[in-house]
């Protein structure tokens, strides 16, 4: 409803270009990064207009994703590490690196909330109201823990969540100059300040991981898989959710996602996109257990040089 | 949630450094006892959500009973403190039968012991590993984290009163000598 409101707040220098004119020739995200459109069966019974439907709710779903994580688990974290009783003896520039963070994960997230909205105005498409899996897969992990390791379960998790941006689509969208500019402005202001945050938590990784006893380090190791699929799986209830809105007459919709989900394409991309994750893993020793490098085989997890050397 | 996970979530901290190590390997058996009791007592403190009491009988001995409860779990968690020969004993005892203890719910293993010496760590690794992970079956506390505790009274990771608001917190890394002033409690012994 319109009620005349008239935001007080205009663009800041440092923000990226979101005002670049969507033009109609122009993708709203990278059809390659679309999971829908890897079915080559669902390609062939959609009509172009659903195509772009299809890549408008991915565009919301990528933004929404990063309203959320941001403003929920990212900063509920970068909270409590800028507290001296959480993790006491971390250094103390550290606690105020976390009030950084939180600052620039507000400003992501506000990002990206204009550019939903910027993006309905132009199309008219709604976005869908589905929750992110991802938050549905945090709570599972942190209620199935003791309820004291709460706090340390959603620290491993946004510690895995920020250290996968180097591979994840941020690097790839700002490259695809089929995408509308504003798109791609957005995508890579964030990953150039994700980068920062990336190099923050890799070392809070490093920090932690050794110091930790053998039982609590494969508690958590074994998480880690479950944990990176949260965050890289194709979103079954929202993909449904398009075909059922869009594509109705698309008949076995549940089958279609689930041959998306199970494709060797999807699980190649899970592998490329955990890459960073898993390199900081290996270096802080992870994979030195038996018992957690199995849990990360059977997640079809592992680094490119090891499925080379096997 | 197994009471032994709840355990092992509220008892980890991170582990001691050299000097920690060697002043426990300078501590008694039941002074390594007494100086853990305190401790749980003290971490337990910070788990609103578990309730820890010792179980006094006046004795002294390198084992410590405690009341605990969890929900709906109500039982009896025991620290053990092996060291010398009877860590050696229990590593090379496969059923670990010497462990078991009728009327304990859950079993924290204290391993007091030069972890420089090949015949220690080698017990080590043998009771760690038949200690399960990463759902134990009981909780082996190997030097570094023994001296963490018992010598450093090093804070954990994380605990269940962390996002308690009003809930008055300390920066402090381990915490003091006593929480109250008072002296260590004192331990309780099952013959």
């Amino acid at each position: 409803m319109d009620d005349g409101y008239q935001s007080p707040f205009e663009s800041r220098a440092e923000d990226p270009d979101l005002q670049v004119p969507f033009v109609d020739e122009l993708h709203y995200f990278s059809p390659s990064l679309t999971p829908l459109l890897s079915s080559a069966e669902l390609v062939l019974k959609i009509t172009p207009e659903q195509q772009v439907a299809f890549e408008v709710q991915q565009l919301y779903r990528y933004l929404d994703f990063t309203v959320r994580l941001e403003t929920e688990p990212v900063n509920e974290v970068a909270l409590l590490l800028s507290r001296p009783a959480f993790i006491p003896w971390l250094h103390p520039g550290r606690r105020t690196d976390a009030l950084t963070i939180y600052r620039e994960e507000g400003k992501h997230a506000e990002w990206s909330k204009r550019q939903i909205d910027s993006v309905h105005a132009k199309t008219g498409v709604e976005p869908l109201d589905v929750d992110p899996a991802f938050l549905g897969e945090l709570n599972h992990l942190i209620e199935s823990e003791p309820e004291s390791f709460g706090e340390f379960v959603k620290l491993f998790f946004v510690c895995v969540s920020e250290t996968l941006i180097a591979g994840s689509l941020l690097n790839k969208l700002p490259r695809d100059e089929e995408v509308q500019g504003a798109v791609r402005n957005l995508a890579r202001a964030h990953a150039k300040e994700e980068g920062q945050h990336h190099k923050y938590f890799k070392s809070l990784f490093q920090q932690l991981w050794p110091a930790m006893p053998y039982q609590t380090s494969v508690r958590i190791g074994t998480l880690l898989p479950a944990m990176l699929r949260a965050f890289l799986l194709p979103d079954r209830s929202h993909m449904l959710r398009v075909l059922e809105t869009y594509a109705p007459d698309v008949k076995e919709a549940d089958r279609i996602v689930d041959e998306i989900l199970k494709s060797e394409a999807t699980a190649d991309g899970l592998r490329t996109s955990a890459t960073p994750s898993l390199r900081i893993f290996a270096d802080a020793g992870v994979f030195g257990d038996p018992i957690i490098s199995e849990a990360f085989l059977r997640n079809h997890f592992w680094l490119p040089e090891e499925r080379a050397a096997s | 949630m197994r009471a032994v996970d709840e355990v092992l979530a509220a008892l980890s901290c991170p582990l001691g450094h050299e000097q920690q190590i060697e002043a426990l390997l300078a501590m008694t058996d039941e002074e390594c006892a007494h100086a853990l009791a305190t401790w749980a007592t003290q971490v337990f403190d910070l788990n609103p959500h578990v309730q820890f009491e010792l179980a006094k009988n006046g004795e002294e001995s390198p084992q410590v009973w405690c009341l605990i409860s969890i929900g709906d779990f109500r039982g009896h968690l025991v620290f053990r403190v092996f060291s010398g020969d009877a860590l050696i004993a229990v590593a090379d005892d496969v059923t670990l039968g010497s462990l078991r203890l009728d009327d304990a719910d859950v079993t924290v293993v204290a391993l007091r012991a030069d972890p420089r010496l090949e015949s220690a760590q080698k017990a080590i690794e043998t009771v760690q590993k038949r200690a399960g992970a990463p759902v134990p079956t009981f909780i082996a506390m190997d030097p570094a984290w023994l001296a963490a505790a018992a010598v450093g009274r090093s804070k954990p990771f994380s605990y269940s009163a962390l996002t308690r608001r009003g809930r008055h917190l300390t920066p402090e890394p381990c915490f003091a000598e006593s929480q109250d002033g008072r002296k260590s409690p004192r331990t309780a012994v099952r013959q």
